[in-house]
């Protein structure tokens, strides 16, 4: 037992607001940890919130008998570092999502916001939607937010989560977990708060330039709350979910065919022109 | 508890609603996870129903003078339908006052 729990290393992040601490054990402990330090670059906080965060462990090693014991204790373990950074981004997420239920309205979407002002766009989808992919594309002017989870607060203040972006590659069967650093994505100046909703609605045999198509608010609700976390937990949840939408013009439906095309329109929907 | 519904009817009231909102004539409601539309009659319904409950009979009694007559049947037998499905949906239940 003892092997596994003995040294490692600690990577300390901001997730959705709070701390967490990814306690990483294991023969590979320092190569991982500085594969996980590299990808959540943007999501390391070594601050004074560090010395209540939540753990999530994890342990890394070439002998099955520990990983398997590992495991059995609970942590995240193998002895693949790509597959263990593919299974600790859902980790972390959604160790975030429980730790913002009832306080946090939290969207399946990704963001871009005008560095400068703060103003954000929330991409809404479900899994394979695109949404790493249209915020890929567009952070590379606007500032990358998040490509995961975008959660409002109480203020009605976007809670920034610039984890790294998952991208599903050509022949890998897990995803890879890229740096925005890495990528050239922007990073923010401001603090960010919502400008524009819109749900993403990508149509590979569309033809001309992305279009925004309104929707009704009772619609909008319905088309929203499966996508949406512990909605259920949080005080009046549909009249707040309507407030928000409200704050910023209504929930759109965007169609596009390429996230290629997206950049003139998102960019106006922030105001960064 | 559920309990069935017959023409002299049980005590109707809201089911495990988290949230209920209001547009126009037509509303969403939040249960159970799951975001519902409702009717301009559904809600009505709910709306009648109130956060106390009402006798199905009673409850035909508002819905025929908001609505006039149904189309086919009695008022209490169309109020019992439209409750019943609203029931599976979880937006109502019923029971004993």
């Amino acid at each position: 037992m003892g092997h596994v729990t003995t040294g490692g290393e600690s990577v300390h992040l901001t997730a959705l607001g709070r701390p967490f601490v990814v306690e990483i054990a294991g023969s590979g402990a320092a190569r991982l940890a500085a594969r996980v330090r590299a990808a959540w670059s943007r999501c390391l906080d070594e601050g004074p919130g560090a010395a209540r965060a939540t753990s999530i462990p994890v342990y890394v090693d070439d002998d099955p008998a520990l990983v398997a014991e590992a495991r059995a204790a609970g942590s995240l373990a193998g002895s693949d570092d790509r597959d263990l950074m593919d299974a600790l981004s859902p980790r972390v997420t959604t160790a975030a999502i429980v730790a913002g239920a009832g306080t946090l309205l939290m969207f399946h979407a990704g963001a871009v916001a005008d560095p400068r002002t703060g103003r954000a766009v929330a991409l809404v989808g479900a899994s394979g939607a695109g949404k790493t992919t249209a915020v890929r594309r567009l952070a590379t002017d606007l500032g990358y937010v998040t490509d995961e989870t975008v959660a409002i607060d109480g203020d009605d203040q976007v809670v920034a989560y610039p984890k790294p972006l998952s991208v599903l590659e050509p022949l890998q069967a897990t995803k890879s977990q890229l740096s925005p650093d890495d990528l050239g994505l922007h990073g923010l100046d401001a603090r960010c708060h919502l400008a524009s909703m819109v749900v993403l609605a990508r149509d590979p045999a569309r033809r001309g330039a992305p279009s925004l198509e309104p929707v009704a608010t009772l619609d909008a609700l319905a088309a929203l709350a499966p996508e949406t976390s512990s909605l259920a937990r949080l005080s009046r949840p549909l009249h707040r979910l309507a407030g928000l939408l409200d704050g910023v013009g209504g929930l759109q439906r965007l169609h596009y065919r390429d996230a290629d095309d997206l950049a003139p329109l998102v960019t106006e929907l922030v105001g960064a022109r | 508890m559920t309990t069935p519904l017959t023409a002299s009817g049980p005590w109707v009231r809201r089911g495990g609603l988290d949230d209920w909102y209001v547009v126009g004539d037509r509303s969403a409601v939040l249960v159970g996870g799951r975001v519902l539309l409702l009717s301009e009659l559904a809600t009505v319904v709910v709306e009648l129903v109130g956060e106390s409950g009402l006798g199905l009979d009673s409850l035909a009694d508002a819905l025929g003078k908001h609505f006039g007559a149904p189309p086919a049947g009695s008022p209490t037998e169309a109020t019992a339908e439209a409750v019943r499905v609203l029931v599976h949906e979880g937006v109502l239940a019923t029971g004993d006052r």
